[in-house]
């Protein structure tokens, strides 16, 4: 590779544009050229920041999306009307227009008071809460199905994503549990393996879970989430544990961190 | 998306999951306004719902979602530009004084983020390539299908972005 080359395919390398065979060669230039080197350098810290750009909306944003699918599959509202009430209100409203508006609330308020009926107040609310209700479990239907579909994924970042949908079910299935614990006991990248013990300490009142996550510390190659799960098994004071952290402490490879860990942890849940 | 098309409207909400992430950081690093980019991901899939007769099995759903994307936030600069003209009137004939709106103040406070600050001081089209061109997901290829127009140009525009997004990082983090 010649130095025009690397300055004309550091952009692309920036953006992630690369194939993997012109990324290892552009790499192994920067290692080999202290002018590339130098010029990418430069380049560095800006790098780092696109890269862990990871910002994400709030439930706001998801509650306000079921809402108006909700809306849609239910009735036959014209879609005008339906854009208006899930755009934000308008903020300025001529003074006029707010007298009146202001009239009108009162005026209505007056009237609803002298011939409100408790029944249908009621009628009302339970029709809300229904539709809310509804729209919660679809959320947690789709974000199931989401979570399954995502496991097996090739991309690292794809089975994180599922993890981190996973955490906001406020209900584990059974399929979602066992798909969390392929992770954490066969998944090749380390940081899914921690991200699993994260969701899955979600479920610990589950049974079935927490023997799991017991049953998972002898599985475990990795130091850092050996350690992981000592943390959760002291959180826990989980009993059950002792014996696997014991087992883990006669291998004959131990990290000698975890070593140390296993030993405090075990203190700690006597 | 095809189930959506044909009127499985539930389907949307597998789509929603899987890609309001990309869309939600997409308008936010436009215009580093986390409020607005939520509002924008929503009228997103209010329109791919609205519009869905349009999407084509050949292409690519993405690409598709983006172009929609893309519209959305040009309505929203052509609205912001009439509401500046009604602004700008406003404050002659009642002589404001220096007004900020609660947007603009939240939009300062996020653009703290040095990334974000140095993105904001790019034109649209400029952020706009870049935020495009980093999502993994998309190659060249597509970031030209949406942009309307060559590969070679879509890297082209891509590569003096990045560019100028690096001399201003660089000078906003020296000083």
């Amino acid at each position: 590779m010649t130095i025009e080359k690397f300055k004309n395919l550091l952009p692309d390398f920036i953006l992630g544009m690369l194939s993997e065979a012109e990324e290892i060669e552009l790499r192994s230039f920067i290692q080999s050229n202290l002018e590339a080197a130098s010029i990418y350098e430069e380049w560095k810290s800006l790098e780092e920041e696109l890269d862990t750009i990871s910002e994400q909306p709030s439930r706001k944003m998801d509650d306000r999306f079921y809402q108006f699918l909700e809306s849609e599959n239910n009735d036959g509202v014209d879609e005008s009307a339906k854009v208006y009430s899930i755009n934000r209100p308008k903020k300025e409203l001529g003074w006029l227009k707010a007298v009146a508006v202001a009239a009108i609330l009162v005026v209505g308020f007056l009237i609803g008071k002298q011939w409100e009926s408790p029944s249908i107040v009621n009628t009302q609310e339970i029709t809300n809460s229904t539709a809310l209700q509804e729209a919660a479990q679809e959320t947690e239907a789709v974000r199931t199905e989401l979570v399954i579909s995502l496991v097996d994924q090739p991309s690292a970042s794809k089975r994180l994503q599922a993890l981190s949908e996973a955490s906001k079910l406020s209900e584990a299935t059974d399929q979602v549990i066992n798909a969390l614990f392929k992770m954490l006991n066969s998944d090749p990248n380390v940081n899914v393996r921690l991200a699993a013990v994260s969701a899955l300490s979600n479920y610990v009142e589950n049974p079935k879970v927490r023997e799991g996550l017991v049953l998972s510390i002898t599985m475990q190659d990795s130091p850092m989430v050996q350690i992981a799960l000592a943390d959760l098994m002291v959180t826990l004071k989980e009993q059950k544990s002792i014996n696997s952290m014991e087992t883990l402490l006669q291998k004959p490879d131990i990290n000698q961190a975890v070593k140390q860990k296993l030993e405090e942890s075990i203190n700690q849940i006597i | 998306m095809l189930a959506v098309k044909r009127g499985d409207s539930q389907k949307l909400g597998t789509l929603y999951e899987r890609y309001k992430d990309w869309l939600f950081r997409f308008f936010l690093q436009l215009h580093g306004n986390s409020v607005l980019g939520e509002d924008m991901v929503q009228t997103v899939f209010m329109r791919i719902l609205k519009y869905k007769h349009t999407y084509t099995e050949d292409s690519k759903y993405v690409t598709w979602m983006f172009q929609i994307a893309r519209n959305v936030n040009n309505d929203h600069f052509r609205k912001r530009e009439q509401k500046h003209v009604k602004e700008e009137i406003d404050k002659i004939n009642f002589k404001l004084s220096d007004y900020e709106t609660a947007d603009e103040r939240i939009e300062k406070q996020e653009s703290s983020h040095l990334l974000h600050r140095a993105l904001q001081k790019l034109p649209i089209d400029k952020r706009e390539v870049i935020v495009l061109s980093k999502l993994k997901e998309l190659k060249y290829r597509e970031v030209a299908t949406i942009l309307g127009c060559t590969e070679n140009t879509a890297r082209m525009k891509a590569h003096r972005a990045l560019i100028d997004l690096k001399e201003i990082y660089l000078s906003i983090e020296k000083n």
